[in-house]
């Protein structure tokens, strides 16, 4: 009995299915660090900068 | 069709269906953690049940057949290949839970800030309001 089709397709399956995870988490990753970037730009920080600490 | 096995592995699916449903349902994020994190404690309990079922049933499902007294019993062309892929899933998943994680800490940064900012300009508003209404008299 030839197995090859099974194996191929299970493997190509996983693989597509892992992939769409990954790429699910990066995307989303990036989306959450857009919106949290965008808010900075704003100036609506989690605590208020120090004043003339870097100068 | 009801082998020790696959229901058990069945009511792990349930669990898991249970834990999103119940994420989805609380709307305070720490709240639903706490929640979830206790279905979670108590759905470990299904694990050993799911490890041992075919010791304790009798069932369609094969035995243990890889870590046992007298070593392995799946032919060696198999058990490689389950070995490395094991090995090789776990440390994926490991991986894309902690980016995973790290989105989540992302997000209730995210929420807390936008919180943050949508109170402030609330309480602008108000004092706003309540000088004009000082001007007014």
């Amino acid at each position: 009995v030839n197995h090859a089709p099974f194996l191929i397709g299970s493997y190509a399956a996983t693989a597509i299915v892992l992939a769409a995870l990954l790429a699910w988490v990066v995307l989303d990753g990036r989306a959450v660090a857009r919106r949290l970037a965008a808010l900075e730009a704003r100036g609506i920080r989690r605590r208020p900068e120090k004043g003339g600490a870097g100068a | 069709v009801w082998d020790a096995r696959l229901t058990s592995e069945l009511v792990l699916l349930l669990m898991y269906l249970a834990l999103i449903a119940l994420w989805q349902a609380v709307e305070d994020p720490g709240r639903a953690a706490r929640v979830a994190a206790v279905l979670t404690l108590v759905g470990t309990v299904n694990l050993p049940i799911i490890k041992f079922s075919v010791d304790w049933w009798n069932t369609l499902h094969q035995g243990e057949s890889i870590f046992r007294a007298g070593g392995a019993t799946i032919y060696a062309t198999m058990l490689w290949p389950l070995a490395v892929m094991t090995v090789a899933m776990t440390l994926f998943f490991a991986a894309l839970a902690t980016m995973a994680m790290r989105n989540e800490i992302y997000r209730r940064r995210l929420r807390t800030l936008e919180l943050g900012a949508a109170a402030a300009a609330a309480s602008a508003a108000v004092a706003g309001a309540a000088v004009g209404a000082g001007a007014r008299r």
